[in-house]
């Protein structure tokens, strides 16, 4: 793991301290969440670009607890800049998956007193190579200065609590081969590149991990995947890649919402 | 081509043994490949249990669907009486708020 300090400075600081040859230690958070940018003046993005450098932090198939600690005070939240994290949720004898992706917001380590309190642990672990900034004091001034900064920060945060929201009712729907559809539904959408054939989705989830994110156990994501594979409707390559096939749709799959104030909302009338 | 990749985490050979019983019980619609192997000895409750929490994850409606049937068969004098058209017990098309 490769923790990289904190550079001082207040927003607008234009003064990089990084040699040109010195690996990528900060990253601008414009960089990360480009949508940022289209909510400032254009005179401003420069400024912006460089005041919203970020300190990285990189780690590779591990648990990022050591990684992600910090002073109280000292970083409100991370943002996962590239690769994949798992979040794993433990209650009781059970614990759920989430899989994150770049741009997505990573919660610090909850207090030793915090985690005593609280009924569920969660902890986050580098699924492959993974890069995280640091949301800290510097992003706070930044935010002060430029409003629409931390109004970006809260809609991506809704985003992403609307998105595990989806996953949480995916885990609701009661045949295996539905949840691990509506799961590389929702990996093509967010991870996906589309091809003539389909959407391939370059993780290299085993059927452990697929069982994990959709609630079953392995033997059960291992029937239901051979049952997709079947039914064409999704491959996997020796690379460990995904393709899901072109032909699938979530309304072809049953899988479209189906209550009456969804269909009401969505009725041109 | 489709399911070339199907098995490339090969199963331990009692997960290769449940996916077979499981992949029966769902071809067959019915609980007879698995009462004619517990009679055969050829597998245990221990296994037969996976089987079944296995279908259950996979598809708890054709879980209850051939445990009904099953108990229809071997307790009802006359199962006939007992018919409902499947897809009125499975409840398919009666989503109502």
């Amino acid at each position: 793991m490769n923790r990289t300090p904190a550079r001082q400075g207040i927003p607008g600081d234009e003064d990089s301290g990084r040699v040109a040859d010195e690996p990528l230690s900060e990253v601008s958070l414009l960089r990360v969440w480009p949508d940022i940018a289209g909510s400032l003046a254009p005179e401003e993005r420069g400024a912006a670009e460089r005041a919203l450098l970020a300190p990285l932090v990189s780690a590779r198939d591990q648990d990022l607890a050591a990684a992600l600690e910090v002073e109280p005070g000292d970083a409100f939240n991370f943002v996962l800049v590239s690769g994949t994290v798992l979040k794993e949720t433990t209650l009781a004898s059970s614990s759920a998956l989430e899989l994150l992706g770049p741009g997505d917001v990573l919660a610090p380590p909850l207090s030793a007193t915090r985690q005593l309190e609280s009924r569920a642990a969660s902890r986050y672990l580098a699924f492959g190579d993974a890069s995280i900034a640091t949301l800290g004091m510097r992003f706070e001034r930044v935010a002060m200065r430029w409003p629409q900064v931390s109004g970006f920060l809260h809609r991506q945060i809704a985003e992403q609590a609307h998105r595990a929201s989806m996953h949480l009712a995916m885990l609701h729907l009661p045949r295996a081969e539905d949840r691990i559809l509506a799961l590389f539904a929702d990996l093509g959408e967010r991870f996906g590149r589309v091809t003539p054939d389909g959407i391939l989705i370059d993780l290299p989830l085993n059927h452990e991990l697929i069982g994990r994110l959709t609630a079953s156990r392995r033997p059960t994501a291992t029937i239901a995947l051979q049952n997709l594979y079947q039914q064409g409707l999704l491959t996997r390559h020796a690379d460990n890649s995904w393709k899901l096939c072109r032909k699938f749709s979530m309304e072809l799959a049953g899988l479209e919402p189906a209550t009456s104030w969804v269909r009401s909302r969505r009725s041109p009338n | 081509m489709a399911s070339e990749m199907a098995f490339a985490e090969e199963p331990s050979t009692e997960e290769r043994a449940t996916l077979k019983l499981v992949s029966q019980l769902v071809a067959s619609g019915n609980l007879h490949p698995l009462i004619a192997r517990l009679r055969d000895g050829e597998i245990g409750p221990e296994s037969a249990r996976d089987a079944l929490q296995v279908l259950a994850e996979l598809d708890p409606a054709l879980l209850v669907q051939i445990t009904l049937d099953s108990l229809i068969t071997t307790y009802l004098d006359d199962p006939g009486l007992a018919h409902q058209p499947r897809r009125a017990v499975r409840g398919e098309g009666t989503v109502s708020e």
